[in-house]
């Protein structure tokens, strides 16, 4: 599914006196199966820019387009009926683990889908290979979400937005607070629905993560898209001139850089490959 | 002098869910502590055992040589900190300011004296220009800055920072680093024990505690117990960049030994 911004404006409190204005002129398109990261302060429109996707949150001025889906201020050419839009595109929001409310892990996942008029059995179908598919074995179906750790519990609230069965998976900073194993499995999840097809939209502050994942990286900053495109392509820029932090990879390579070793960066993708190229270098300049 | 002395320390939540198991070592007075683990290790519930938010088994918790139990916590709760994770839930004050005097208030200190004393802390973390802000107008890192301001009013001889930087943003978890490092040059004498799960803040503490379900898989200097990859990927955690760099490169037959990434680039 294609997601387009077309000038959106977004306004808080939009007839109230402390009018607030979260979005502006945002104007983008993210790409069909990509693995998308947006990125940039706290503060800057970040988590109001992924609501406007399937109508949570409406453009004060503007249109997006997801699919055949309008979303916009005008009655007229906005979309009829937005909740099957919202089951195209799924919203895992921050801190997930405190959305669950079902008495068992199975029933809050097949809560979802039965929302959207799948017959019961079949959702806690769905719900079970999508707890699988998350990390959760048969162990945890029946036990209660309130008896599973913070990170488990994260699990269920995706596995909750996988079983809707979406073509986007919109999250808003998955891996805050979890542990490294944690967050390396948390990507690694990501990384394969975006293998199997779905489009995935990632919000973060973890640069590092962005350096390892993404295809596609937007930088917000007040309100505003600053820059749309490829990881590698910002990172060689001056990403101080955004105040992001630089990826530990970008940092030690400009600094060898510097010192007259060079790199080929299509060819590097770990720190394995940075290694290879110093001592190769080592050895033929001796 | 050991400031925190920890013997035979065990504690479960319920009858399977063992949450400390057999714990014992010492904090010597005066050392930044990282205590790190992965999520579920057991870690806060250390922590909340230290403050006697939760009661430890007898004789098992010494601080400033003394005997933690029913009789002392309120005592050697008084000579401790907590900076807690979430920058939302620490908060009472309608602003900076009166933040800074609830505690102070509590420990009925004179009004007249209550301006300077908040001032001169607010100093130490650098936030008097915010003093009359409202916490709606506050950054995470700015509000944990005030509780760290809070906490330091209070004269405490030793601070915990519970995940103090897990829910902030990297400008804020920078700013946090800076004020826990300036802290520790402001008050030589100070205790600091800092749960993390971030191994680059590990690495500039004075030493390092790893907890692995419910015990201490090892203590010492950043430097020598951050370097075994396989041992702490072992117990779920990485190991900081720079060693990572130093350890491929040797196994490439280059040695290096600076400790940080600007001095490992100037020895290739």
């Amino acid at each position: 599914m294609k997601l387009k911004f077309n000038h959106v404006d977004f306004f808080y409190g939009d007839k109230a006196p402390n009018l607030f204005q979260a979005l502006s002129d945002i104007d983008c398109e993210i790409k069909e199966h990509s693995f998308t990261c947006i990125v940039g302060h706290t503060g800057c429109g970040k988590s109001t820019l992924i609501q406007q996707l399937n109508g949570l949150l409406i453009p004060s001025k503007g249109s997006v387009f997801a699919g055949d889906f309008v979303v916009s201020n005008n009655r007229k050419e906005r979309a009829k009926k937005l909740k099957p839009l919202r089951q195209k595109v799924g919203i895992v929001f921050q801190f997930s683990e405190y959305q669950l409310f079902e008495n068992t892990v199975e029933e809050d996942v097949a809560f979802g889908p039965m929302n959207f008029g799948v017959k019961k059995e079949d959702a806690i179908k769905l719900a079970h290979e999508n707890l699988l598919q998350v990390g959760l074995n048969e162990s945890f179906f029946k036990k209660s979400p309130f008896d599973l750790s913070g990170g488990e519990r994260r699990r269920v609230a995706i596995a909750g937005i996988m079983a809707m069965q979406p073509e986007v998976i919109v999250l808003d900073e998955p891996t805050v607070g979890l542990d490294p194993r944690g967050v390396k499995e948390m990507m690694a999840l990501f990384k394969k629905l975006h293998e199997q097809g779905t489009t995935i939209i990632v919000v973060t502050h973890d640069m590092n993560l962005v350096y390892g994942y993404a295809s596609d990286v937007i930088v917000m900053d007040h309100g505003k898209i600053v820059y749309q495109g490829a990881p590698n392509d910002l990172f060689n820029q001056s990403v101080d001139a955004y105040s992001l932090e630089t990826p530990m990879m970008t940092k030690l390579i400009q600094k060898l850089e510097k010192k007259g070793y060079k790199f080929d960066l299509s060819k590097i993708s770990s720190l394995d490959d940075v290694v290879d190229a110093i001592a190769k270098q080592r050895r033929d300049s001796k | 002098m050991k400031i925190i002395e920890v013997n035979h320390l065990s504690y479960k939540y319920n009858e399977k869910d063992v949450a400390i198991n057999d714990v014992s070592f010492s904090i010597d007075e005066g050392k930044y502590v990282a205590i790190i683990g992965h999520n579920g290790s057991g870690k806060s519930t250390f922590a909340k055992l230290l403050m006697g938010l939760l009661e430890p088994n007898e004789n098992s918790i010494k601080e400033f040589g003394i005997d933690l139990n029913r009789k002392t916590v309120h005592e050697l709760r008084s000579r401790m900190g907590i900076v807690f994770q979430n920058p939302d839930n620490q908060f009472v004050g309608a602003t900076v300011r009166d933040d800074l005097a609830f505690g102070l208030e509590n420990r009925c200190i004179k009004r007249e004296d209550m301006d300077s004393i908040i001032n001169e802390y607010a100093e130490k973390v650098n936030m008097v220009e915010f003093l009359d802000k409202e916490p709606e107008n506050l950054s995470g890192g700015q509000k944990q800055r005030v509780a760290i301001a809070g906490v330091l009013s209070m004269n405490p001889e030793i601070v915990i920072f519970d995940e103090a930087t897990a829910m902030l943003d990297p400008r804020g978890k920078k700013e946090i680093r800076e004020t826990i490092l300036k802290m520790k040059k402001d008050n030589p004498g100070m205790t600091i024990l800092s749960i993390t799960h971030d191994i680059e803040e590990a690495y500039q503490a004075d030493e390092v505690i790893a907890f692995n379900d419910g015990k201490i898989v090892f203590q010492g200097k950043p430097e020598d117990v951050l370097k075994d990859e396989k041992k702490l990927q072992e117990i779920g955690l990485d190991i900081p960049f720079v060693v990572s760099l130093r350890n491929k490169l040797e196994a490439k037959g280059i040695n290096v030994r600076g400790s940080s990434l600007e001095e490992v680039v100037k020895e290739l």
